[in-house]
């Protein structure tokens, strides 16, 4: 290939295969090291076990002990209080996005709760509400609501003016713009800023399971943290992390299907 | 009713569809800076007449096209449709922009159906005029597609079909060529001059492209520099009440040299610096 030809090759994507067969590498290496370093003796292996160590402790965890029913007790609690969340949010955030009357009102208040950090509510949270679910789903939802509120609120607001003025000199009335423009327009990104705040709750759920749980992934975690299993958090690192990224896939999935005549 | 003024009509009162009455409009009326736009704008608009409204880029002229919607209110004056003011917008009064409206979660067929489900036009109706609309704007073959796979004039012909399927009582489109190629542009402009022949509809058209003025316009009201006022009021006689289909078959007219130069002289008149 000549010179020039080369140049331009800036920026040209690759094939899908390569790009998967890329993207594998990436993690074969990643898991070559790992298990170099440990077979090798390079790292103290109480700290730092293998990746075959790992899965095999994984699987004991999850066929021997009760592990499957922490990590369903962990996803129930990431949906419920992300439904709640968006709940709130979702309508909420179209109206302030759609208002500005609405905005003034409610902004200055969400903005502020954005900058709180929710696990400083952990105390009182468990001060309120003890030491059941509510709590936990608590701090998931204030973790979460008040981002998910100003995201759509963000792409409520970056719907195409023309689009509304077109409705209504076709004869729509304010709730008709709101139906038949508004939600319909914003929608497509709503399920955009909802995949990305779930991953947001993942971070919220680990929190408030290692600091007040005996339930769930991160529960499991700090278990094993007391008798030196570091395979087994390392397990626990793993399982959050391909929920995470299923559920990732999941929210892809539905937006493709649901948005076809965006592709 | 408030007599038309000579200077500006020749045509009787009985055929004014719209009339214009010293409109003014002042942005940011407020604020430290605000922004005069127009400055006493009047004029009538006949029924099944296409008026250009022309003028330098930035000139206002826009702006009295969305006060005449109703999409902008007057800082001063009034527009009256009909025998009604106009205070805000209304299905009476479609618009077309230039920037591309399609509703991307709907097809074609469902775009052109959107306005007359809002009103609640029969479904056998509704479905009928569809069926016209898309044969007129030629889209048939595209009725189950979504507008992300249609080119930009397509678009825009969605967004004529859709407004006209509507029936207004008057079609305003704000250069509504303005971002399509120059030969998408001038099949655009037949297109609109078919439809204008066929539908009857009354159109003012908001243009900055002379040769688009000369061709579509029965009548030509020429703008200033901002603040908007009106320099020139035209009527392109030398077309007697005839449309050209076609474009190139105009050039050749008397009279469009003349209004070409014309119009020309007042542009430069009006350049900017």
């Amino acid at each position: 290939m000549s010179e020039t030809k080369k140049k331009l090759e800036i920026r040209k994507p690759v094939k899908r295969m390569t790009s998967i067969y890329l993207g594998i590498s990436i993690w074969g290496i990643f898991f070559g090291l790992w298990q170099t370093s440990s077979s090798m003796g390079w790292v103290n292996p109480l700290l730092v076990p293998g990746p075959v160590d790992v899965l095999e402790a994984l699987r004991e965890l999850i066929f021997e002990r009760s592990f499957a029913e922490d990590i369903l007790h962990s996803i129930w609690r990431v949906i419920v209080s992300f439904f709640l969340a968006s709940l709130v949010a979702v309508p909420l955030g179209v109206m302030m996005g759609y208002s500005h009357a609405v905005e003034s009102f409610f902004n200055p208040f969400v903005s502020a709760w954005r900058y709180l950090p929710a696990p400083s509510f952990i105390p009182v949270l468990l001060m309120w509400f003890g030491t059941g679910e509510t709590p936990k789903l608590a701090l998931l939802f204030i973790g979460v609501v008040f981002f998910l509120i100003t995201m759509v609120m963000d792409y409520t607001k970056k719907v195409k003016l023309e689009l509304l003025e077109t409705a209504a000199t076709l004869g729509a009335t304010r709730r008709q713009l709101i139906h038949t423009v508004v939600i319909p327009a914003v929608l497509p990104d709503i399920v955009v800023s909802m995949r990305q705040m779930l991953a947001v709750t993942w971070t919220y759920l680990v929190i408030a399971e290692i600091v007040a749980s005996t339930t769930g992934i991160g529960a499991m975690m700090m278990r094993a943290r007391r008798f030196l299993h570091t395979d087994e958090i390392m397990a626990g690192i793993m399982i959050i992390g391909a929920l995470g990224l299923i559920f990732d896939l999941l929210f892809r999935f539905l937006h493709r299907k649901l948005f076809a005549y965006l592709y | 009713m408030k007599p038309v003024s000579k200077k500006r009509s020749a045509v009787s009162d009985k055929n004014t569809i719209l009339r214009i009455e010293d409109l003014h409009k002042v942005f940011d009326q407020n604020s430290p800076h605000p922004v005069e736009a127009v400055k006493g704008v009047s004029f009538n608009v006949q029924e099944n007449q296409l008026t250009v409204l022309l003028g330098p880029s930035g000139c206002g002229k826009s702006t009295v096209l969305r006060m005449i919607a109703g999409l902008e209110m007057p800082s001063n004056g009034q527009v009256i449709h009909g025998d009604q003011m106009v205070d805000g917008p209304s299905q009476k009064r479609g618009m077309v922009f230039q920037s591309y409206t399609s509703f991307e979660w709907l097809t074609v067929s469902k775009n052109i159906e959107y306005g007359m489900k809002l009103n609640k036009v029969d479904a056998t109706i509704r479905k009928e005029r569809v069926e016209y609309y898309l044969e007129l704007v030629g889209l048939k073959d595209f009725r189950n597609a979504y507008p992300k796979q249609l080119s930009g004039g397509m678009k825009q012909r969605v967004a004529i079909a859709r407004t006209l399927a509507n029936e207004p009582e008057l079609l305003l489109m704000d250069e509504p060529f303005g971002a399509l190629d120059a030969e998408t542009r001038w099949n655009m402009q037949e297109l609109l001059i078919s439809i204008a022949q066929s539908t009857k509809t009354t159109i003012i058209l908001v243009t900055h492209d002379l040769g688009e003025a000369l061709f579509l316009g029965d009548r030509i009201i020429f703008f200033s520099k901002r603040p908007a006022n009106i320099i020139s009021d035209m009527s392109m006689s030398f077309k007697k009440d005839k449309r050209f289909s076609r474009k190139e078959d105009i050039l050749s007219e008397k009279g469009y040299k003349r209004a070409e130069q014309e119009l020309m002289r007042l542009m430069r008149s009006q350049a900017h610096g």
